[in-house]
């Protein structure tokens, strides 16, 4: 049996994923190093379309994160 | 050292110091503040070199607390080529004729991406008997300034090339004076030649200091005119790009002026 589609109203639709953004400017005024971009999240699509680069740029001063060790049970 | 030049080394004196220097408040092309160890100021040429613990993120000295100090003692002693990634064409002059470029900006704009270089066939190598590839076979000229420079481990000194401080965007590029060859080699004469043009500039301000493997930053930007080929640093297509963490994000390419074969430097 085919199932229904439901349709949703455009103010419940919830953000889509676009796969592809528009190509970074690398010199655009605070900019990562391009070495440190570890991936780029596009969210939205047409002109509102927002841009998440992840790094692995951390301060400096932060400690590295010691394993979590898990208790026995 | 003559006595028109003062080396400072407290923390908290240079920050006063730093704020106290005339257009270095919010300027660009300034290393990080809590890079900077120590600072050397010529007051009688009004030029100050900022001495940082920058170091190019691929390097040893870049591993971690521990690491400069041993990087340090191996720092080759003299001026000959310590290294061997792609050693035949960084030791090479292009034979082609040089174009003129009066603004970093534009020579940029003339390389062909890096994307295409990294997938560029055939494949370019990176032993020490990969040369030149069509694309570097350029010699340029370019007016610009000196920003920053270190000398790494394989004995090249790496210019932090860039543009007036007026010019949007900012960018910059690395230029290298390599080791030398053996003196045997046809480039040995003009790579000597323009390696003490160098260093005579340090040697002719007073508290100028030749760069080590960290960065030293120029304060104000250092007039420079430079001659040179192209050459593509495949060796660093992936990972660490070269350049000192402060300046990387604005450097586009990986595209080198290696080795230079003219240098004319002007005090500020």
């Amino acid at each position: 049996m085919a199932k229904s589609k439901k349709k949703q109203s455009p103010g419940k639709r919830r953000p889509k994923k676009a796969t592809a953004g528009p190509p970074l400017d690398p010199l655009r005024t605070g900019m990562p190093a391009l070495d440190s971009i570890t991936g780029v999240e596009t969210l939205g699509k047409g002109r509102k379309v927002f841009q998440i680069i992840h790094t692995n740029e951390v301060d400096e001063y932060e400690k590295p994160r010691a394993k979590v060790r898990r208790k026995k049970t | 050292m003559p006595k028109s030049s003062k080396t400072i080394t407290n923390p908290q004196t240079i920050e006063m110091t730093m704020a106290a220097l005339p257009g270095a408040t919010h300027r660009k092309g300034l290393p990080a503040k809590d890079s900077i160890t120590s600072m050397t100021t010529s007051a009688a040429v009004g030029f100050t070199i900022l001495h940082t613990n920058e170091v190019d993120g691929y390097e040893e000295a870049a591993q971690g607390p521990g690491f400069l100090a041993a990087a340090k003692a191996k720092l080759p002693k003299g001026d000959d080529f310590g290294g061997t990634a792609r050693k035949a064409a960084k030791l090479s002059i292009s034979a082609a004729k040089t174009e003129n470029f009066k603004d970093v900006k534009a020579l940029i704009a003339s390389l062909v991406p890096d994307a295409k270089m990294i997938a560029h066939k055939p494949k370019i190598g990176t032993g020490p008997t990969s040369k030149r590839v069509k694309e570097e076979e350029r010699n340029i000229h370019v007016t610009a300034f000196m920003y920053a420079a270190s000398r790494e481990a394989d004995n090249d000194f790496h210019l932090i090339i860039g543009r007036d401080l007026s010019a949007t965007p900012e960018m910059y590029m690395t230029m290298e004076l390599s080791g030398l060859p053996a003196k045997t080699d046809a480039s040995f004469a003009q790579l000597k030649t323009t390696r003490d043009a160098f260093k005579a500039f340090f040697k002719s301000i007073p508290g100028g200091k030749l760069p080590g493997l960290t960065y030293d930053f120029y304060h104000p930007p250092v007039p420079v005119q430079i001659d040179g080929s192209l050459f593509f640093d495949m060796t660093h297509a992936t990972g660490q790009r070269p350049g000192p963490p402060s300046l990387k994000s604005r450097m586009p390419v990986i595209w080198e002026v290696h080795p230079i074969t003219k240098i004319v430097l002007k005090k500020p």
